[in-house]
């Protein structure tokens, strides 16, 4: 009786074995089907590609590939290969249809690029059709890039033609304005110029990284910043990103002993509509420092950014953080469907802008 | 009243930095603890005045202005430092009224 009820757990045991086998097997086949029939019809390199690849979560970035024109897109875009970074999985990102792309979503593909080599974890990516889209990731250094070893290390900079760069660190560099400023100003004025203005908001936004980055004190955050030169029309465009907590989730976050804390309580009554575009208008404005803290606006950190927009310093000021887009220049302030996990700041300097004498 | 003057750009940096020495070269505490401090403690015993001329230097953070004017008000009262402190800052103008701004709220 013993024996008998041992055989036929025995034989459920060997049945539920075969299926199991079956199954895998049975997807195994499925695998392999699914990727003869993605090799049809194309190219040897293509084939070589795919196969290569196969491990690697494929990763399609928006065919508009810009954080100004397509934030949420691009956001996303983000959050999927975030996504692969924290599981440590390798990512492929196929850029074969992107149509149009703008130096935002270049300084991200460089940055997260960076962080996943660095990390050890694969990444790669192919060329995209179109020509312009193609000249502008090459000059960009990202696919040489891609073919070298980097190391995890306090600085990186990308050195790309045309006097462009992408540079990333943690500290507070004064020293880093010094040649931004002197070719950004020749490329436009035909001369060295100081602009003041540059200086500001470079530190500005190196020093909030900096301090508010990062939850913990001892994990500093990189920043990187994109500079590009547009000779033809005398204009020289800024990229600055971090991925911290971005402007809110770092507010939100201040401990009972900071002057900010509960901050959106406090400012309940001036609120419209209660929502955070509103809030980081107040906020460029100085309106939210004085209603939080009582005193008056010191145009310290965002609100000094501000203040050099204003007084023609630089053009073209945008902020996306969190889930808020701004638009200063239009005074458009609004609310996006897909969280941003960091600040990304786009600014311009160009012909009309503010500029002295060099008299460094 | 005598002066002793300062040079932003001679006797500290053509890159003035951030508020505090842990977050980057050239801040503004190391300004203030190597500099602007020991210069004005001498003033004021000899009964002179300060001048620092801000000009000259690729620009300002607000934090580094704060850090050493804001601290120098902190230190020695407002009221001191208003009476023995001119602020050179032909390049920038706006730039003293804000450094008014930093040492009258100092202690806020």
């Amino acid at each position: 009786m013993i024996k008998n009820e041992k055989d036929s757990k025995y034989k459920e045991y060997q049945k539920r074995r075969r299926k199991k086998i079956q199954r895998s097997q049975t997807r195994k086949k499925s695998k392999i089907k699914q990727l003869r029939k993605s090799l049809e019809n194309k190219t040897s390199r293509k084939k070589h590609e795919i196969k290569k690849f196969k491990k690697y979560s494929e990763i399609h970035p928006p065919n508009n590939f810009s954080f100004l024109e397509n934030t949420e897109d691009v956001i996303n875009f983000i959050n999927k290969v975030e996504s692969n970074y924290k599981k440590n999985k390798s990512v492929f990102i196929n850029l074969e249809n992107v149509e149009f792309i703008d130096y935002g979503a270049i300084t991200v593909l460089l940055s997260v690029m960076t962080l996943f080599k660095s990390s050890n974890i694969k990444f790669n990516g192919n060329f995209p059709k179109n020509q312009n889209v193609r000249k502008k990731i090459v000059d960009s250094q990202f696919f040489n890039r891609i073919r070298e070893t980097i190391f995890k290390e306090e600085e990186y900079t990308i050195v790309r033609k045309d006097q462009i760069f992408t540079k990333a660190n943690k500290i507070v560099d004064p020293t880093l304005g010094y040649n931004i400023i002197k070719q950004s100003s020749e490329t436009i004025w035909g001369e060295k110029k100081s602009c003041p203005g540059i200086q500001r908001v470079l530190l500005e936004l190196m020093q909030n990284t900096h301090n508010h980055a990062s939850i913990y004190p001892d994990n500093q955050e990189y920043w990187w910043l994109s500079v590009n030169h547009d000779p033809e029309k005398k204009k020289v465009s800024f990229v600055f990103v971090d991925y911290g907590q971005g402007i809110f989730e770092s507010l939100e976050k201040k401990p009972e002993t900071s002057k900010w804390y509960n901050f959106s309580e406090k400012l309940k009554e001036k609120l419209k509509y209660g929502n955070r575009a509103e809030i980081l208008k107040l906020l460029l404005e100085g309106d939210l420092h004085m209603t939080v803290t009582g005193q008056n606006f010191r145009g310290k950190g965002l609100p000094g950014i501000m203040q050099v927009s204003k007084r023609n310093q630089i053009s073209n000021l945008y902020i996306i953080s969190n889930d808020v887009f701004a638009d200063t220049n239009k005074n458009m302030y609004k609310m996006i469907r897909k969280k941003f996990q960091g600040t990304f700041l786009y600014w311009e300097l160009c012909y009309n802008n503010e500029h002295k004498i060099w008299n460094i | 009243m005598e002066y002793i003057n300062i040079s932003m750009p001679k006797d500290f940096s053509i890159t003035p930095g951030p508020r505090n020495r842990s977050e980057g070269d050239f801040s503004g505490q190391q300004f203030f603890e190597e500099i602007l401090d020991p210069t004005f403690a001498e003033a004021l015993k000899e009964n002179k005045g300060v001048t620092i001329n801000l000009d000259g230097t690729l620009g300002y953070g607000t934090s580094f202005l704060e850090e050493v004017f804001g601290g120098l008000a902190r230190k020695y009262t407002p009221e001191k430092v208003f009476k023995n402190l001119i602020i050179i800052s032909n390049e920038e103008e706006y730039l003293k009224n804000d450094i008014d701004n930093y040492i009258k709220n100092a202690n806020k």
